[in-house]
C-alpha cells in the first residue's frame, strides 16, 4: 500500500471483526452452559482445541490494538478548553488508559486463581 | 542556475481526452520550489503546460497538485527535497481533470455553499448597534479551522472522497464545524442537517490521511470527529427536550 495510514486503518477494521468473532465464541459459551452437560463439555474441549488457543492470542492482540489506538484517538474528537487553551491530548487520553488498565486487572484478578 | 533535474509532467488534453508524461529536463537554483520548477517549463521550455497558481506563498491555495504520489501545496515544497528526481508532477487525485494540472472545482464549489459557510443570524443586528463582540476564549475555539485555504489537499488525500462522489468532504465540513463553534454565529441547527446527512460526517471512517497533508495544520479529521461528538449531543438534546414537550 502506497499509504501507511491507508493500511492502519484497514488492520484496525479488521481487528474489529475478531473482536466480534470472539464476542461470538463467548455467546455460544452461554448457550452451552444452559444445554445439557455433554454439549458443554464438547465446547470446553473445542475452545482448548489448537487453534481456538492460537484463535484467542490473536483476538487478545488486536483487542488490545484495537482499544490503544482507539483510546489515543480520543482527544482528536474532545476538544476540551480550559482559560482559553486547549487541554493537552494526554490530559484526555490518560484516564482513559488509566480506566483500561484498571478494568484488565479486574477481569485478570477475578479470572486467575 | 547549477544542478539538473527532471520533471515528468502528466499532460492532459480534454478536447482529444488524450493523456501522458512528458518529461522536462532543466536546470535550478537551490531555493527553487516546485512551483518554480513549472513555471520555468511554461516561461522557457513549453508555454502550453497548465497549471494554477497566484500568491506564491502558500496563502491562495491554488497550486495543489500531486508530487511523487503525494498531494503537495507546489510554492511551499523545494525541489532540493525530491533529489535526485525525477520528480512527478500530476494534478489533484479525486477531481475531474480539465487540462494539464488543472483540476475541475465545480463539485468543490457546491459543497461549499451547500454548508452555509458565513455567520448565520436569526436576526441581523442594525448596523448603528456594532459589530458582534467576541473574546479571545471564544475566537481560540475554531481560530485553527479559519486557517483553511481551500487548497483541497485533503479531498486528494482522502479515501471516502474517491469512493463516495457525494461525500462533502474534510474541509468543507471543518468550514461547517468552524462556524458552529462561532460564538456570532445561530446556524448551527440549519448547517447540522447537512453535516448529519449521509453525505456528510458519518461517512468519515477517520482515515486521517486529510490531517497529515493539510499544509496548515488545520486538522479537517479532529474537526469532522469533534462534528460528530456535537451531532450526537445536539440529537440527544433534541430528543430530551421532545419528550419533555410531550408531558
Ligand atoms: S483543510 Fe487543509 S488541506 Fe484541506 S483545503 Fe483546507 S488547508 Fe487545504
Ligand atoms: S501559489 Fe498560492 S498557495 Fe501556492
Amino acid at each position: 500500500m502506497r499509504r501507511p495510514r491507508y493500511c492502519m486503518v484497514f488492520v484496525r477494521e479488521v481487528t474489529a471483526i475478531f473482536v466480534v468473532a470472539y464476542v461470538i465464541v463467548l455467546l455460544s459459551l452461554v448457550v452451552s452452559v444452559g444445554g445439557d452437560p455433554e454439549s458443554y463439555e464438547a465446547f470446553r474441549d473445542f475452545l482448548a482445541s489448537p487453534g481456538m488457543l492460537v484463535f484467542g492470542v490473536i483476538t487478545l492482540l488486536f483487542t488490545l490494538f484495537h482499544s490503544v489506538t482507539f483510546i489515543s484517538l480520543i482527544p482528536r474528537g474532545m476538544a476540551v478548553w480550559r482559560n482559553g487553551k486547549r487541554v493537552p491530548a494526554s490530559t484526555i487520553a490518560g484516564p482513559g488508559f488509566v480506566v483500561f488498565a484498571a478494568v484488565v486487572a479486574v477481569v485478570l484478578l477475578v479470572l486467575l486463581p | 542556475m547549477g544542478s539538473k533535474v527532471t520533471f515528468e509532467v502528466f499532460r492532459f488534453d480534454s478536447e482529444t481526452e488524450e493523456s501522458s508524461y512528458q518529461d522536462f529536463e532543466m536546470e535550478y537554483e537551490d531555493e527553487w520550489v516546485i512551483l518554480d520548477g513549472l513555471n520555468y517549463i511554461k516561461g522557457f521550455i513549453d508555454g502550453s503546460l497548465s497549471h494554477r497558481w497566484s500568491c506564491r506563498m502558500g496563502v491562495c491555495g491554488s497550486c495543489g497538485m500531486i508530487v511523487n504520489g503525494y498531494p503537495t501545496l507546489t510554492c511551499s515544497t523545494f525541489i532540493r527535497d525530491y533529489l535526485p528526481g525525477p520528480i512527478r508532477v500530476e494534478p489533484l487525485t479525486n477531481f475531474k481533470v480539465e487540462r494539464d494540472l488543472i483540476v475541475n472545482l465545480d463539485d468543490f464549489l457546491r459543497k461549499l455553499q451547500q454548508i452555509s459557510p458565513w455567520i448565520v443570524r436569526d436576526e441581523e443586528r442594525a448596523i448603528e448597534h456594532g459589530e458582534y463582540l467576541q473574546t479571545p476564549a471564544e475566537l481560540a475555539t475554531f481560530k485553527q479551522f479559519t486557517l483553511c485555504i481551500n487548497c483541497m489537499l485533503c479531498y486528494s488525500a482522502c479515501p471516502v472522497v474517491s469512493h463516495e462522489l457525494n461525500f462533502i468532504g474534510p474541509a468543507v465540513l471543518t468550514l461547517g464545524h468552524r462556524y458552529n463553534l462561532d460564538s456570532r454565529d445561530q446556524g448551527a441547527d440549519m448547517r447540522l442537517d447537512e453535516m448529519l446527512s449521509s453525505d456528510g460526517i458519518w461517512s468519515c471512517t477517520f482515515v486521517g490521511e486529510c490531517s497529515q497533508v493539510c499544509p496548515k495544520h488545520v486538522d479537517p479529521a479532529g474537526a469532522i470527529q469533534q462534528s460528530k461528538v456535537s451531532g450526537v449531543m445536539a440529537y440527544f438534546k433534541s430528543f430530551v427536550m421532545s419528550s419533555g414537550s410531550r408531558e
